[in-house]
């Protein structure tokens, strides 16, 4: 059976102790990940966009188990993740990648380029002789763009766009269902991270992959993911389609609607309009505040708000908020943010 | 010089001496900033727009070799005894970078390292100095300002810092800021937060303000004017809206198409082939021509000339000089 | 990547200069046999603590060896010893180090103490105390010697693991499935390598000290063997009417410490982060 739903997470859960030396921590926690319920579907790529504190990465790492949680649970293809023995998990490993944000450091700088491709291999069995590891390899420098004459290298004599290729040629070459990416694009200039996102979709449909894309850039996320989830001090506060309502601008959270409008805009004539802009700090998730998340920020903000937790609503088919009023966000920031999109989708359509 | 220009940079040439030989990191570049304006400087890694930032102050490091002029209000700088741009330095021209802990002292209180600008540059104060302060700290629209005098840096938010920073340098009432990538580090809501600032200070202050960076989204947000560098040359010079709604140069237009606007349903995004230069064998003449589509034999020997485009709009290439 | 260093390294004279020495007292190690003029047991009882002449270029000792094949052929033991010292108590201490810095909590805690012990005596003491209880010999000393050296390893392993530790690079390594101890030896040790590599140089000439100290006692090496230290321990009676005895073996050793320590600072200088750009 193939399930459509690759990965499930249930009220997936992970607080760091604040420890004070020794001594046990006097309840002072990090609320990384504080109660994440969501699906992604098998070949999609799923966005999490947040700000930092929000705990994407912590999100990435747990589904991944390269961390413990706390609570909850994480369904690969049916199995909980956090069920399995040592050796059942290495073979679950085989199925999954991750890519990281600071593509220098992802590398072994001592290793060459070969050998950080072949080790996945070995791990797992892959590939009966040597020849067959290196043609292996070979084909997936080739597919990732870089070359023979890159095989023996080491990676500080690479670029930084070459080396999260690499990086990239590392997470796919035992050929996993899924793979994560943390901010790939992140350290990157511009035109590098457009062969990267190039790269990054072509290899998805030709591998059918299903990617988990972490990132804070706004632009990059309304590009390449088929879905987004917004993160908030350890909570997920929307969840939406990317093409049908995001980059149209149908939001329901304020969070969502102010990250949208904070955004710097790139299309020139947006300049000088009506700039809205949340106040405030982005908060500690160190001991965050009760009820909503958002309440001390949001300029909506009601006693109920202060109080209760918000329920997750299921607003539109498949588009989820997890909000008190999101008529509110409807009535006083969707327009603008709608407006906003229709003068993005203007530009680019013009130019290109 | 009263045709409304503030700084002048003629001909600026850097090279830094390392190891492996001489980067000649900046090729030739001049350009100007009028009074009041936001001139913006954008370009990817390597392509020299930090230094050219830097070599303002004379803050580049021992190994460069600067060749020039770099003339503010009408003085060159570059020729300037090192007492003399002391006077400069944080109170005529002043400087924030992207990451305020580089310069703010952590063990130092906030409050302190304020109160010294007015200290060093003996600046006039109408109260106290901690008054002063305070309502530096308020101008820059730092929360609960009183208290945050007594802050130590590790105390405040990446936001915070950065209002800090900008409050230090404010002090002198300086001419022109300059702004080292000043919200690359910050998170977006705090980004626009601070832009906004920057933005509303200008306007208070009446500062000019260059501003480095490599996010488009802020040059169109703030600049007023364009300079887009690539590889230490500049490649194309003009109002905000002519650059991006008329860009000329194969190197600019690569770039505007490269950004991840639509969806990847919609379109493939194109990119620039190849990758920046070398800058210890760069290539000769016009820098990016390895790279350029519309590459001529010209291109390979002959360093380009500015071509007229529009009022203020010019573009470094060859292949737009007329037949 | 080490290209780098060896140019940083070569540029230093007196780091070359101790590589130069370093290289002669090799050379002379491997063909001690082909240049000494004599064995260096061999006893001319006839020519009995004779000053240095045409025969017997050093001078000759209480037993009538010539003192100059006796320095020569010590160079075997002083390397030999060195070595073997270091080598031994890097492997040690640096793989407690290693364990301690990847898994940290009470095994770190443990292991640290145990550091913090042997670190407490000074090594002479320690090393001394283990020899009384293995009994007088030169491999007796080295090890006591080894026991009181790793200590150092274990610390600054422990160190530059805990930053290694975190690099993304070895989060990747988790993610792809790789087993702790592949991590701890083929991604944690060739990053802190460089450190080991430094602390290596400097760690052979105090083994060669401090054995020559236990050879000087008696502890060490025994009769005839021709250890320096164990020379200037015998040339010590004979100090008024022989002096040469004790000057040349005492030279050998301060010029193979003094070349060790040359190269263990140019080798710590040229070493540099290869992050920096």
């Amino acid at each position: 059976m193939v399930r459509s739903d690759l990965v499930v997470v249930e009220d997936l859960r992970k607080y760091f102790p604040i420890r004070a030396g020794l001594f046990k921590a006097k309840g002072a926690f990090v609320h990384a990940v504080d109660g994440v319920s969501l699906t992604i579907k098998r070949g999609e790529t799923f966005g999490l966009a947040g700000e930092s504190g929000c705990g994407k990465s912590t999100f990435a790492r747990l589904l991944l188990r390269l961390i413990e949680p706390t609570g909850g649970k994480v369904l690969f293809d049916g199995v909980d993740i956090f069920s399995l023995s040592k050796k059942e998990l290495k073979k679950v490993r085989k199925r999954m990648g991750i890519v990281f944000q600071d593509p220098k450091s992802s590398l072994n700088p001592r290793m060459t380029i070969y050998n950080i491709l072949k080790r996945p291999l070995e791990i797992h069995g892959i590939g009966s002789s040597k020849e067959e590891k290196l043609n292996m390899v070979l084909e997936i420098l080739e597919k990732v763009g870089l070359g023979e004459e890159h095989l023996n290298r080491y990676p500080h004599e690479l670029s930084g766009g070459q080396q999260q290729r690499v990086s990239i040629a590392r997470a796919i070459i035992t050929k996993p269902d899924f793979v994560a990416l943390d901010e790939p694009t992140s350290a990157l200039d511009i035109s590098v991270q457009a062969q990267i996102l190039n790269l990054l979709v072509k290899l998805q449909r030709e591998f059918k992959l299903t990617y988990l894309f972490i990132t804070h850039n706004l632009m990059v996320m309304q590009y390449v993911s088929d879905r987004v989830g917004i993160m908030y001090l350890g909570k997920v506060v929307e969840v939406l389609n990317t093409r049908e309502e995001l980059n149209m601008g149908k939001v329901y959270h304020p969070y969502t609607a102010f990250l949208m409008l904070s955004t710097p805009a790139v299309d020139i004539r947006e300049r000088g309009r009506n700039k809205i802009i949340v106040p405030g700090e982005v908060p500690s998730p160190i001991n965050p505040p009760p009820g909503c998340r958002f309440h001390p920020r949001c300029p909506f903000a009601k006693e109920e708000c202060r109080r209760k937790e918000p329920p997750v609503m299921e607003i539109r088919k498949g588009h989820y908020v997890a909000c008190h009023f999101p008529s509110i966000t409807e009535e006083k920031l969707t327009p603008y943010v709608e407006e906003r999109m229709e003068s993005i989708r203007k530009l680019w359509r013009g130019e290109s | 010089m009263n045709d409304g220009t503030l700084l002048k940079i003629e001909d600026l040439y850097v090279n830094f001496r390392t190891d492996e030989g001489i980067a000649k990191v900046i090729d030739g570049v001049s350009l100007d900033i009028k009074y009041g304006e936001v001139l913006a400087l954008m370009g990817e890694t390597g392509c020299g727009k930090s230094t050219v930032a830097k070599s303002i102050l004379r803050l580049l490091p021992k190994n460069a070799e600067v060749r020039g002029k770099i003339l503010f209000k009408g003085t060159n700088i570059l020729d300037l005894p090192e007492s003399e741009l002391r006077k400069i330095r944080g109170k005529e021209i002043g400087m924030i970078f992207q990451d305020p802990l580089t310069a703010l002292n952590p063990v130092f209180i906030v409050g302190n390292q304020i109160s010294e600008m007015f200290k060093i540059h003996k600046l006039r104060i109408k109260r106290t100095i901690l008054d002063e302060v305070v309502e530096l700290l308020k101008n820059v629209r730092m929360p609960d300002p009183q208290r945050r005098y007594y802050s130590y840096p590790f105390e405040l938010s990446g936001g915070m810092r950065q209002r800090a920073m900008i409050a230090m340098m404010l002090a002198g009432r300086p001419s022109l800021l300059i702004a080292d990538e000043p919200t690359s580090a910050l998170d977006v809501t705090i980004q626009a937060q601070i832009l906004k600032l920057i933005m509303d200070l200008r306007n208070d202050y009446n500062m000019s303000i260059l501003l480095i960076t490599h996010d488009p989204g802020v040059v169109a947000e703030m600049a007023d004017r364009i300079v887009i560098m690539y590889a230490g040359q500049i490649a194309e010079v003009g109002p905000v809206r002519d650059i991006f709604l008329n860009p000329q140069h194969p190197y600019t237009k690569g770039l505007l198409r490269a950004l991840p606007l639509g969806h990847k349903e919609e379109r493939e995004l194109e990119n620039i082939p190849g990758r920046v230069p070398n800058l210890i064998e760069p290539p000769p003449g016009c820098r990016f021509h390895p790279r350029c589509p519309h590459a001529m034999e010209k291109c390979k020997k002959e360093k380009p000339k500015p071509v007229v485009v529009s009022n203020e709009h010019f573009v470094f290439c060859h292949l737009l000089r007329g037949g | 990547m080490w290209k780098l260093t060896w140019r940083r390294f070569r540029k230093n004279k007196l780091a070359m200069t101790g590589l130069v020495i370093l290289c002669i007292i090799i050379a002379i190690a491997i063909l001690a046999p082909v240049i000494a003029p004599y064995s260096p047991v061999e006893q001319h009882l006839e020519d009995r603590l004779q000053p240095p002449s045409s025969k017997y270029l050093f001078g000759t000792d209480e037993l009538g060896r010539d003192i100059l094949s006796r320095v020569l052929y010590g160079t075997q033991i002083a390397l030999r010893v060195g070595v073997l010292v270091a080598l031994i108590s890097a492997a040690i201490g640096v793989t407690l180090g290693l364990i301690s810095g990847y898994y940290g909590g009470i095994v770190d805690e443990v292991i640290m103490r145990i550091v913090d012990i042997v670190w407490s005596f000074p090594s002479l003491i320690l090393a001394l105390a283990i020899v009384s209880i293995l009994g007088p010999g030169l491999i007796n000393a080295m090890v006591a010697i080894a026991l009181t050296m790793w200590a150092s390893y274990a610390r600054i392993v422990r160190g530059e693991t805990l930053s290694v530790r975190e690099e993304l690079y070895i989060e990747a390594a988790r993610a792809i499935g790789e087993s702790d101890i592949r991590i701890l030896f083929s991604y944690i040790l060739p990053n802190v390598m460089s450190s080991i590599l430094v602390l290596i140089t400097y760690n052979i000439p105090s083994a060669i000290i401090v054995a020559a100290s236990l050879s000087f006692l008696g502890l060490g090496a025994q009769p005839p063997t021709p250890d320096w230290g164990l020379m200037l321990s015998t040339a010590r009676t004979y100090l008024t009417i022989a002096p040469w005895y004790s000057i040349f073996p005492g030279v050998a050793i301060m010029i193979t410490v003094l070349a060790f320590n040359f190269i263990g600072d140019g080798l710590r200088d040229a070493i540099q982060p290869e992050r920096v750009s």
